[in-house]
């Protein structure tokens, strides 16, 4: 399977989550905003802690994200970063967050659940999804209509994480455009879009942010 | 006392239901119960307004009996959603089509909460006393996930699908379910007549091990909500789950409210505790009858360190099997001999 660029640094950021929670920290070194991007990460231990309440652990992450994006900002306004970068890194982050605090919310079926966001899902689970699907459809037989429902929807949602954020305003618009009066939207395609070289750099110096070399 | 802040209220939409589940806990299907409300039956959006003006409560749950046999759900969802009220439904899905679940998606549900007991359709259309339920659940989980819903999934462990587990919650993560209530059977209601169908300890070891290695493989956050106690399992080998006790009492009770205005201390009790039109809210649940529930430990629990937090388990399901709040509840009763003692 084809992963582009928001899906390689969803990844990325989930894969670095599950490091900084084993608590392979490097020694601390000067506090300036390199640290506070660092700090930002090694707080998902504590937001793995929050998440068991729904109500601070929400407002751990939200923290955690805004603090990381001011971190960013400055290293960008300082000229030590490009802005697309930091847009990249920031991703991975948010994902990771978001990832940390959905594995550990008490959610159930009485306890107030926030409205969950539609795009939690990495493009990893949703491929695990779809392999599951096809061997429980078999395993269960399962009515056809009914597994071709579940599989649109798994389709749909690989569509929607292959958009980057300019892909997501142009479909909006053209979709906006197309319906009409109507209301009537036509079925999303999936799109097939690559890596680019940047998303990998921008990978790149979020590990060395995390190894300390930053 | 002044404006009780709540994180949650149940409202049992109808005592009706088109399922004949065997591990059914509503109160009323017990032999004995009190009878169903008078028809028609009472403006839920009213019995609301009424509540909600009187507590600070941001989240409802709306349930059954079967809440989507009520013409008038759909409303009551909107009622709550423009007051700013977070909504789950508890439904067996059977009548879940495309078109309710998009409106109700639509009108501000924010999850639905459906059961899946196996991944075998005759096991699940058993214990559901309906034949179709399982294809109908499943049906509900792909119309909720194509209407962009959100769906956790019930998993009542008995001895008939407890080994089924594993498989079960596979597929309800390959329907996207954003969560699952691992729930052991509790007795009560028409449950009360099938003790036969408590899980032996082993197998609900066994079980907890499987979901536990699952929600960390699937990302499922999977919430134990039926109590275990900590002197039959140790609950801490499962680093994944999320176990829940008794919250009666708590801003994190269950307080339940059928049409006509009762009030019970939880969706398994058969204690009413007044009427919302007859008594302040606060007046309700700040009396002698939910003191009493809440402090009602079984005797064999007194000397244990946890008898605060576990409380010897669901109080509700002693005094619906054995008339008394303080007897041991029938798991801890069927395992009191392997009960261990906590430092």
């Amino acid at each position: 399977m084809q992963w582009n660029r928001r899906q390689f640094l969803e990844g990325l950021g989930i894969a670095l989550a599950s490091v900084v929670l084993s608590r392979c920290r490097p020694p601390a070194a000067q506090k300036d905003d390199w640290d506070r991007v660092r700090d930002a990460w090694y707080g998902l231990d504590r937001l793995a802690q929050d998440a068991k309440d729904l109500d601070r652990g929400q407002k751990t992450r939200d923290r955690l994200v805004a603090d990381h994006l001011a971190a960013l900002d400055n290293l960008v306004r300082a000229g030590l970063i490009g802005a697309a970068q930091a847009e990249d890194i920031h991703v991975a982050f948010q994902a990771a967050a978001q990832h940390v605090w959905r594995a550990n919310a008490p959610i159930t079926c009485y306890v107030p659940a926030p409205y969950p966001q539609y795009r939690i899902m990495g493009a990893s689970d949703l491929a695990h999804q779809a392999d599951i699907l096809a061997e429980m459809a078999q395993r269960s037989a399962i009515d056809p209509a009914t597994v071709a429902l579940a599989q649109t929807s798994i389709q749909r949602d690989m569509a929607i994480l292959s958009l980057t954020d300019e892909d997501e305003k142009a479909l909006i618009e053209a979709l906006r455009q197309s319906a009409g009066e109507s209301g009537q939207y036509p079925p999303l395609q999936e799109l097939q879009l690559d890596i680019p070289p940047e998303a990998v750099d921008a990978a790149s110096l979020l590990v060395d942010i995390l190894l300390g070399k930053k | 006392m002044g404006r009780p802040r709540l994180q949650t209220l149940i409202l049992e939409m109808t005592q009706d239901c088109d399922h004949a589940c065997l591990y059914c806990y509503n109160p009323w299907r017990h032999p004995g119960a009190r009878p169903a409300p008078a028809r028609p039956q009472p403006d839920a959006t009213a019995l609301l307004a009424h509540v909600l003006a009187q507590v600070d409560c941001g989240h409802v749950t709306l349930t059954g009996g079967e809440p989507l046999l009520c013409e008038d759900l759909e409303e009551t969802v909107g009622f709550l959603a423009r007051r700013g009220v977070r909504v789950n439904v508890i439904t067996n899905g059977h009548r879940l089509t495309d078109a309710r679940a998009a409106e109700l998606i639509q009108r501000g549900v924010s999850l639905f909460a459906v059961p899946l007991l196996s991944h075998r359709r005759e096991t699940h259309d058993a214990l559901c006393g309906a034949a179709g339920a399982f294809d109908a659940a499943l049906a509900a989980l792909a119309h909720i996930r194509a209407h962009r819903g959100a769906a956790a999934v019930a998993f009542v462990a008995t001895r008939l699908n407890i080994a089924d587990l594993r498989d079960t919650l596979r597929l309800a993560f390959a329907f996207g379910a954003r969560g699952v209530q691992f729930n052991r059977f509790n007795p009560g209601g028409r449950g009360a007549a099938h003790l036969d169908l408590l899980p032996t300890l082993e197998q609900v070891r066994d079980a907890l091990a499987v979901a536990d290695a699952l929600a960390d493989e699937l990302g499922l956050s999977v919430a134990v909500s039926i109590p275990i106690q900590p002197c039959l399992v140790a609950l801490d080998a499962y680093p994944h789950l999320n176990f829940g006790f008794c919250a009666a009492g708590t801003e994190r009770a269950y307080y339940t409210l059928d049409r006509a205005g009762h009030v019970r201390p939880c969706n398994h009790s058969a204690t009413v505790l007044g009427n919302v039109w007859e008594r302040p809210f606060a007046d309700i649940i700040g009396g002698e009858a939910m003191a009493a529930f809440a402090a009602a430990t079984p005797a064999f629990c007194q000397p244990c360190p946890l008898r605060d937090t576990c409380q010897g388990g669901c109080k509700a399901a002693a005094e619906v099997c054995y008339g008394d709040l303080r007897a041991e509840e029938p798991f801890l009763r069927a395992n009191i001999g392997a009960a261990r003692r906590l430092p």
